[in-house]
């Protein structure tokens, strides 16, 4: 019999041959190097001998049957780990892939699959996929985290800062005031606006790391948006010896499909920039379009008279917070990050960008990206030719009935005063609450909600306003949360616009203008 | 030679049911002492095709699916499987052995092993059952795991091999993962077989 079965030795797998009485009359040499069981030792002997398992319950019942109905039966690895004992090279048992196997009336075979290996690479697999799987919730997370902190943050420098910025304003306004006084004020309305930019620049990166950040194209006159950008530097520009010139070759009826936002934000980095590193000389700005067979593009280049930078800074001039030289850190200021953030919406507009720059000479970006024309022309922006006092003057708004929900004193205080100088008035609410009470009890043209109130937020107000049988006044959002999420929120909850904080007076003005034209067309 | 097509009465199925929830019944007390866990199976219906019909019948995501399939040859060749979509046959392995978690969209070397097992308890269980009613005499091949259907239907011939289809919904703690049965025969010998049950008081309950 033992020739019959010999060259099982030579096939891959384990073999164990079991005859009528479970015995076992042939073992093969992988059975033996693995069980360390000679053969001579284990023929002979009833298999639950040398596998006990075979012997108990549900294994016993199995095996019986299999050799009784004479269908094979599978011991998974995963399931029993093995059947005939065996230790590996570790000392752990090594884990099998076992069948029962009939081979005829008088012999069944149990044929081990020596599965250890796979197992083991497997189980070491499963292990490192749940800890990557960890890894990535908690990195969600953590982003989740941080966004919630940034809009925390941010809500908490606005606040103030809108204080500071709106009752500086107010004062400046006061015709009694010394002139040198008034340029103090100025100042400090300048470092308000500019920390004001360094949150938006904070914010902005956030949201481009997580890929949250669309264009939103619109008809645009390329020559007019750029002059106003121009103009606003120029005006903002306190260096007499800095000179900021704009040639343009577009005419100003050439209007683009662009998002004018991003572009002037894109530009307004550079042109600061460049007048920030120009102690003297000049910064030119350009403009103009090349067609192409295939293509239309749009040149902007900025050229400044400045310090120039080095190959070397120049490669590390669009890395986030990177700025050409630590020193400037000291010398110039900012976050390093205004380059990263313009890089990051160049990309978005598949814009390419040139730096040409020489130390001591100066730098040329030259920006190229592809552009459509627009059929449509919008219609300009007016805010910028708006005259707080000739409105205030006119009495335009003094029928808007309005409403301001707001739990924060010097925010009350400011609107109050920003509504005074247009002569409005206004009613205030504490809390979302005192707000619905309020809505029920008197008819508003506007709301002006807060978001975080005590007792009951924006949001809640809003909704429980919205269900109130009532003529439904408009509720507009101002609030120092300006991330997308919480302007959604905004809109969830039923609010028809959102004004954010710092917010101006000019801006201010503008809305209620919008307003009152909408309610005297309504009227007639 | 094309065979005559099959057309079993409601009393034919109903038997090959009662015949097939037999053997399913056994497998599910298997799979009870096995895993230490509640677990039901049931069989509620059944149906012969052609293995045309399956074919044409396929999805373009047909090979998301797990066979465990028993080849037997004697005095009726053919082979049982049990087949779940690969969804299916994850939840099920999860289900019986909480502590894995199937890592990827394929399955892996050991949650095939158990499916291996569990395809073979049934099949196993089915084929004894239908063994005690018509005094089969069979020679079974060793399980294997396959995911390719054509694989197992290539190898019958047009219009000469049949499919005993049996949905099989299996229930472990009230959670319910979808199967089916697939035995496939000549015809012919299905017919020999059907028509053991052609008269009401032929039926032999095992």
């Amino acid at each position: 019999m033992h020739e019959y079965f010999r060259h099982l030795d030579y096939l891959p797998h384990g073999y164990c041959i079991l005859d009528q009485d479970m015995k076992v009359c042939y073992w093969t040499r992988s059975l033996e190097l693995w069980s360390t069981l000679d053969r001579s030792m284990v023929e002979g002997v009833n298999i639950r001998v040398i596998c006990p398992k075979l012997g108990n319950g549900s294994y016993k019942m199995r095996f019986e049957n299999a050799l009784k109905s004479r269908i094979p039966v599978v011991f998974s690895a995963q399931i029993h780990g093995h059947l005939i004992p065996c230790k590996g090279e570790d000392d752990k048992m090594q884990v099998h892939q076992t069948y029962v196997v009939p081979l005829d009336e008088t012999y069944s075979a149990i044929v081990v699959e020596n599965v250890t290996k796979n197992f083991n690479v497997l189980s070491r697999y499963r292990e490192l996929v749940n800890k990557l799987s960890i890894a990535e919730q908690e990195a969600v997370q953590a982003e989740q985290t941080k966004s919630r902190f940034l809009a925390n943050m941010s809500h908490e420098i606005r606040t103030p800062l809108n204080g500071i910025i709106g009752f500086c304003e107010d004062i400046v306004a006061d015709d009694d005031l010394k002139e040198d006084h008034r340029n103090l004020l100025n100042m400090v309305i300048d470092c308000g606006k500019n920390l004001g930019v360094i949150i938006n620049d904070v914010l902005d990166y956030s949201k481009l790391e997580a890929s949250k950040v669309t264009l939103d194209p619109k008809p645009c006159s390329i020559h007019r948006c750029m002059e106003m950008i121009i103009e606003f530097h120029r005006k903002s520009n306190t260096n007499r010896d800095v000179t900021l010139e704009f040639n343009s070759s577009v005419d100003e009826s050439v209007w683009l499909e662009i998002d004018d936002v991003r572009l002037s934000q894109v530009m307004g980095n550079l042109i600061s920039n460049a007048l920030k590193f120009t102690k003297s000389g000049l910064v030119t700005v350009t403009l103009s379009i090349e067609d192409t067979v295939s293509r239309r593009d749009l040149f902007l280049t900025v050229k400044d008279t400045g310090i120039g930078m080095t190959d070397e800074q120049v490669n590390r001039l669009f890395q986030p917070f990177e700025q050409a030289d630590t020193s400037t850190t000291r010398n110039f200021g900012g976050t390093g990050l205004g380059l990263a953030i313009i890089k990051a919406f160049l990309d978005l507009m598949e814009a390419e960008v040139s730096v040409d720059s020489t130390p001591g000479k100066g730098t040329e970006f030259t920006l190229r990206m592809p552009c459509k024309e627009s059929d449509v022309q919008a219609k300009t922006d007016s805010s910028n030719s708006i005259s707080i006092a000739s409105i205030a003057e006119s009495r335009e708004f003094s029928g808007i009935k309005i409403l301001v929900a707001e739990d924060n004193l010097t925010n009350r205080m400011l609107i109050e005063r920003q509504l005074q100088r247009l002569a409005v008035t206004c009613e205030f609410a504490v809390n979302g609450h005192e707000a619905v009470q309020f809505v029920k009890e008197n008819s508003y043209d506007l709301v002006l909600m807060d978001c975080q109130m005590p007792i009951m937020d924006g949001y809640e107000a809003t909704r429980a306003i919205r269900l109130l049988e009532i003529n439904q006044p408009l509720i507009v959002a101002l609030t120092a949360n300006v991330l997308k999420e919480e302007v959604d929120l905004c809109h969830e909850s039923g609010m028809d616009a959102v004004l954010s904080k710092p917010l101006p007076i000019k801006e201010l003005a503008k809305f209620l203008q919008k307003l009152s034209h909408q309610n005297k067309k309504q009227a007639s | 030679m094309k065979t005559s097509p099959l057309n079993p009465t409601e009393f034919q199925l109903d038997a090959l049911r009662e015949y097939i929830g037999i053997g399913v019944g056994k497998a599910a007390a298997t799979l009870n002492s096995l895993i230490g866990r509640h677990i039901e199976l049931k069989v509620p219906e059944i149906s012969i095709k052609y293995p045309e019909q399956l074919k044409s019948g396929q999805s373009d995501d047909h090979d998301l699916f797990s066979f465990v399939t028993l080849g037997f040859e004697g005095n009726l060749n053919g082979n049982a499987s049990m087949a779940f979509d690969r969804d299916s046959a994850k939840r099920l392995v999860s289900l019986l052995l909480p502590e894995t978690e199937i890592v990827d969209t394929e399955m892996d070397a050991m949650s095939e092993s158990t499916l291996t097992e569990v395809g073979n308890i049934v099949i196993n269980s089915v084929m004894g059952s239908l063994s005690n009613c018509f005094s089969f005499d069979l020679n079974y091949f060793v399980p294997r795991y396959h995911e390719d259907l054509e694989g197992t239907l290539n190898e019958s011939k047009v219009g000469e091999t049949a499919l005993i289809i049996g949905e099989t919904i299996l229930t472990v703690e009230n959670c319910q993962i979808e199967g089916n049965i697939i035995i496939m025969f000549l015809v012919s010998d299905l017919k020999v077989l059907l028509d053991t049950w052609s008269e009401p008081s032929d039926i032999k309950y095992a």
